[in-house]
């Protein structure tokens, strides 16, 4: 296979086209699930970036005064719901990148992995144009990115479970993860009365699901499955593992961007501005 | 309308190119703002997407990647292991002239987080090697001394303590109501401990 050949794949897939209705379902999406996160975040405001609490050794980049808290709270919100209902989404996402970077670095205790995937995925936003007038002029890059991320995410997360870990040595592995630290009430009810060969069966099966599903989201003939098991998977998680309801918006924002124009479609303010993905 | 010229051709036109007329093309910036967004996509893809996936896929860190930001390239392996253990630290102070030791009352210095039902403090043991640990204990020592103002703090211990699970037998909501810390301990070992001489 010459260059070309190989090229012209990588050409179409990173310099095609992309309607803009459903990179803007994305992000209010994915808007909703940040300022979620933050609401939870700050309803325990006392846990961090107090100067009060202990650190992690590193750089102490904490606030000082509880109207300092207040601003930074403030901020944070202000920029989250401003790029969630898209006013000026760019620089507003560039804002919430920043200052999530900020907790990332000044307090390793509250930055969570959930963290990890806004930034990257605020930082895609915040570099790349994506707004309407500039559609004949913008490539899929950004979309291409998100995609690749989450599917990323999604495979690996299947494969650390079954290779690289030993989510498959034992058939309590998911009851004993659902007993945590994150175990909600209706997790407790159900753990109690539903059969252990349902839980067994739901454990076996979520390394598989979690690796095949970016090959149900890449085939448009597989797509609505992969989208509905997906939507129940992230449901199921959010029911049974506390405060997790924000990441699993999270990951469903990502959806968007997998589904077919249609299901995408803004009414009025998209008509004029269709494009066909390539 | 805009005069910019659509991506794909302009990517058909950069792709047939020989390389002497793509050099010239790039430092005239004619097709500058599609060279930038695949530019600025493959830098993320190597420091972002790539990262991730090759964490996830090896379970090692990826030598490309700086220290600082490693961290944020382990996300996708989330709850790969069975918890066998419920694993609770217990931090423990003794006055100047008793045996006894005192539990520390967590909760005084630590704030709850608003994931699961751990504070800071049992989040530091997921994080600490030994030198942050000393840390740690000289924090809780300083705040401690100011209370017993009176007595000397000498001896600050952490305690870890495993609950193997037990499915079949421990009754399921048990731990959750009683904070974690039943009456099943299976076992307690000290993870630090020091003691503070007279200054």
């Amino acid at each position: 296979m010459n260059a070309p050949m190989l090229l012209g794949p990588i050409r179409q897939i990173w310099f095609s086209t992309f309607p803009t209705s459903q990179f803007e379902k994305f992000r209010t999406t994915h808007g909703i699930a940040l300022l979620s996160l933050l609401i939870l975040l700050w309803s325990h405001d006392q846990s961090w970036l107090r100067p009060d609490n202990f650190y992690i050794p590193g750089p102490n980049f904490t606030i000082d005064s509880n109207i300092g808290i207040k601003i930074f709270a403030g901020m944070q919100l202000l920029a989250a719901l401003l790029y969630t209902i898209g006013v000026f989404p760019r620089t507003f996402a560039a804002i919430s990148w920043i200052l999530l970077l900020y907790v990332t670095i000044a307090d390793r205790l509250t930055a969570f992995s959930i963290n990890s995937i806004f930034l990257f995925s605020l930082l895609t936003v915040s570099l790349f144009d994506t707004r309407k007038k500039a559609l004949s002029g913008a490539t899929a890059v950004p979309v291409r990115l998100l995609q690749m991320f989450v599917l990323v995410i999604y495979f690996t997360a299947g494969w650390s479970k079954a290779v690289s870990g030993d989510w498959y040595a034992s058939p309590i592995t998911l009851e004993s993860i659902l007993h945590g630290h994150y175990m909600t009430d209706f997790a407790a009810v159900c753990l109690r009365e539903t059969p252990p060969f349902f839980w067994i069966s739901i454990q076996h099966s979520i390394p598989i699901f979690e690796m095949l599903l970016p090959c149900l989201l890449l085939n448009r003939q597989l797509l609505n499955i992969g989208i509905v098991v997906g939507l129940i998977f992230h449901v199921g998680i959010s029911l049974f593992m506390r405060n997790m309801g924000c990441f699993s918006l999270q990951m469903i924002s990502f959806y968007f961007l997998f589904m077919k124009p249609a299901y995408c479609q803004c009414s009025s303010a998209n008509n004029s501005n269709k494009s066909i993905e390539k | 309308m805009s005069a910019r010229p659509d991506p794909s051709d302009s990517a058909d036109a950069i792709f047939s190119l020989d390389f002497f007329t793509l050099i010239k093309i790039l430092i005239s910036g004619m097709y500058w703002g599609n060279l930038k967004n695949g530019f600025l996509g493959v830098i993320l893809l190597i420091v972002g997407v790539m990262p991730v996936a090759y964490y996830g896929v090896t379970n090692s860190p990826p030598p490309w990647i700086p220290n600082e930001i490693l961290r944020f390239s382990n996300i996708s392996r989330l709850f790969p292991n069975e918890e066998q253990f419920w694993i609770i630290h217990v931090g423990e102070f003794s006055l100047e002239g008793e045996k006894k030791y005192r539990i520390i009352d967590e909760n005084e210095f630590f704030a709850q987080q608003p994931y699961g039902f751990r504070s800071r403090f049992q989040r530091v043991f997921d994080l600490a090697d030994l030198s942050t640990m000393e840390l740690l204990a000289d924090w809780i020592h300083h705040r401690i001394s100011l209370k017993y103002t009176s007595r000397r703090v000498e001896r600050i211990r952490f305690l870890r303590i495993e609950m193997r699970t037990n499915l079949t037998t421990r009754p399921l909501t048990q731990h959750k109501q009683s904070g974690m810390l039943a009456d099943s301990a299976f076992k307690k070992e000290t993870v630090f401990s020091k003691t503070y001489l007279m200054p």
